[in-house]
């Protein structure tokens, strides 16, 4: 995953591509096809041979034909909704074959947007985001591509108050814990 | 830079997997050759000393979560999350005196089954069984399913192939040579992982110093810095209690309490503890260092091996291979052990053979240790993904057999009411709250539910317990 695109190219199931007869080997070659014609039609029948198992191995490797058909579309978003979190974290993840260009801002407009990534890949981890909205947009990393709408991700973090109380339940317990333990290795001696 | 390729080329992946599972299973046949009877094979003659049970206290605790899901913990929570994993140094701490305790009361002991049997009775051991096989099981197929996914993603390896040869090494090097087996490769494999990530911390200090670290984070993670960042604050004494109720209550410690030479658990686990208090440090800090040195994060729990590979090049991606490869293996072999120690002695030899020789038991541990490896094998070859999260569920029932085990070690008027209704209580309202609230107070509440139901039994109790009862056990 995440190699540019390029022209589809046959490959068995293994990923090695394959190679099509009478493509690799130039007219005249001491190795190439002699021009007669049950030759000929040989190398027709072999080269057919071959395109068919070059594109039953694309079937089974995965690169199908809707991948090969995504490389023509503008990467973008898979998340359908916008995104909410309670911790600060979330993962952003797109369908692209190119690599992209991914921003952030604040606000909807963009305005201020940072590159937080560019390259080839399909996921990004993003963390210690404080309170607030935050907007991310992704676009081919080609020059002068447009880039996606922008998606939404509201971070609203827990209750403190509650997550003191439960630091302090914590404390308590874990203090009880030590406190029988050392009075009891204590006694012990 | 693609964040999806594999850092290794998969030749390369296969020669260090192939050299160290020969390397592994070598020093298994070479240690289990002076192993006669069960206890040898179980508690490796109960003989360990210092050196080595220092290495293998902390060698255990660093499991793939260790040198993974710290890091993971820094770039979710920052540095409230990294002292959070930190915590768990504080079960082998607190084990060292249990330990001490434990071997001067039970001499001849060779599970924490033997201990709920002798202290709780018969009701108490099977809730106990049904918790500590849960937790167990579910330890051992989510380090087998990490294994072949981490392979995987660092070298290509195919998933199915990683996964079957971690999991066939560490069953062939431990039913051939037992805990002794099992503590030796700990030795060898803790120190590789020690070095590893020194090695990694300078390098990563090298390249960025902790000022820009500083910065990168204030101005583009601002949370990871805030002492009051909620998540991360629930997840401390959550976290440190999981950690406690795993060390307290799990075979794994218990067998090396019983294995050590006397007088040496207390040092060995406090030691094993001071060794494991950094590692999550250094695991996190090179996480938190991912923003200033511009590596992209595809996945939080694939941060650590980005890092490295991004540092340390092509050098780096075969260390952290090693260390993942050797933290993988020394927590698969001693729950592998641990375990079919555990099922030797509780349920084969205590409910289905009495009279099994010490050679009959020797030969049924390691028949059992092969059970689980194939047991093991079957649950992970599918890779069901959620399957490694039910590890989550044990929080609660591992938390809320703190209380019974402590007091029941100490207290005489610990009771069997309050160890059964500890358990059952607390685990229960663990895991509502666990669904209810969320995973980071699941074993808070089971432990604290635990806490006031054994007290409370304890304070009305009029029974006093006869520590005698428990030297029973042989």
């Amino acid at each position: 995953m995440g190699e540019p695109a390029r022209e589809p190219t046959p490959r068995s199931a293994d990923g090695k591509r394959i190679i099509l007869a009478g493509r690799t080997r130039p007219p005249g070659h001491p190795g190439g096809l002699h021009p007669r014609p049950y030759r000929r039609i040989l190398a027709r029948a072999a080269r057919a041979l071959l395109t068919l198992i070059g594109t039953l191995a694309l079937a089974l490797s995965g690169t199908s034909a809707t991948s090969a058909d995504a490389q023509g579309k503008a990467p973008a978003f898979t998340h359908e909704e916008a995104l909410a979190s309670d911790n600060g974290y979330t993962t952003l993840e797109w369908d692209a074959e190119r690599p992209v260009v991914v921003r952030q801002a604040s606000t909807p407009a963009m305005s201020a947007a940072r590159t937080i990534f560019e390259g080839t890949g399909t996921r990004l981890f993003v963390s210690g985001l404080a309170d607030g909205d935050y907007y991310f947009t992704i676009a081919d990393a080609a020059p002068g591509a447009a880039p996606s709408p922008p998606l939404h991700l509201a971070v609203t973090h827990q209750s403190l108050s509650r997550a003191l109380w439960l630091t302090a339940l914590g404390a308590l317990v874990f203090a009880a814990t030590v406190f029988v333990l050392i009075r009891g290795a204590r006694r012990e001696r | 830079m693609s964040v999806e390729q594999a850092l290794l080329p998969p030749w390369l992946g296969w020669t260090l997997l192939l050299g160290f599972s020969v390397l592994w299973i070598g020093l298994g046949v070479y240690w289990g050759r002076r192993n006669k009877s069960f206890e040898d094979h179980a508690l490796a003659g109960r003989n360990i000393g210092l050196a080595l049970g220092s290495a293998t206290a902390a060698a255990t605790w660093i499991t793939s979560n260790t040198t993974m899901l710290a890091p993971q913990m820094a770039l979710q929570l920052g540095v409230w999350g990294m002292l959070a994993y930190s915590t768990a140094s504080l079960g082998l701490f607190l084990f060292a005196p249990m330990a001490g305790r434990i071997r001067q009361l039970m001499p001849t002991g060779y599970t924490s089954g033997d201990f709920f049997r002798l202290r709780y009775g018969r009701v108490a051991w099977g809730i106990f069984l049904a918790f500590t096989l849960f937790y167990s099981l579910t330890w051992l197929v989510s380090m087998a399913m990490a294994g072949g996914i981490l392979l995987n993603t660092l070298s290509g390896i195919p998933y199915g192939w990683g996964m079957s040869v971690i999991l066939a090494v560490c069953v062939a090097y431990t039913m051939r040579g037992g805990l002794g087996a099992v503590i030796g490769t700990d030795f060898i494999q803790s120190l590789i992982i020690i070095i590893g990530i020194v090695v990694v911390g300078i390098a990563v200090l090298a390249h960025v110093g902790v000022e820009e670290i500083h910065a990168n984070l204030s101005r583009e993670r601002p949370e990871l810095l805030n002492v009051l960042f909620p998540a991360a604050l629930m997840a401390i004494f959550n976290n440190l209690l999981f950690g406690l109720g795993e060390v307290f209550h799990n075979n794994v410690w218990w067998s090396r309490a019983f294995a050590f030479r006397e007088g040496v658990a207390g040092k060995a686990f406090a030691l094993g503890g001071l060794i494991w208090f950094p590692i999550p440090f250094a695991a996190g800090f090179i996480a938190l260092a991912s923003g200033a040195l511009d590596v992209p994060v595809p996945s939080a729990d694939m941060v650590g091996p980005l890092v490295v590979a991004k540092v340390l090049g092509l050098g780096g991606a075969v260390g952290i291979f090693v260390i993942v490869f050797c933290s993988l293996a020394s927590s698969i072999d001693s729950l592998l052990a641990a375990t079919s120690d555990l099922l030797t002695e509780d349920v084969y030899r205590r409910l289905l053979r009495p009279s099994a020789s010490p050679e009959t038991l020797k030969a049924s541990a390691q028949w059992i240790t092969l059970g689980l490896g194939l047991f093991t094998w079957l649950v992970c070859l599918p890779r069901i993904g959620t399957l490694a999260s039910v590890l989550f569920f044990a929080g609660p029932l591992v938390g809320a057999m703190i209380w019974p085990i402590v007091t029941g070690l100490y207290w005489r008027r610990a009771t069997p009411t309050g160890a059964v209704g500890g358990m059952l209580l607390g685990a229960g309202i663990g895991l509502v709250s666990y669904f209810a609230i969320g995973f980071y107070v699941a074993s808070l509440v089971a432990t604290a539910v635990s806490m006031v139901w054994v007290l409370a039994c304890a304070l009305l109790s009029r029974s006093r317990f006869d520590w005698s009862q428990l030297r029973e056990a042989s």
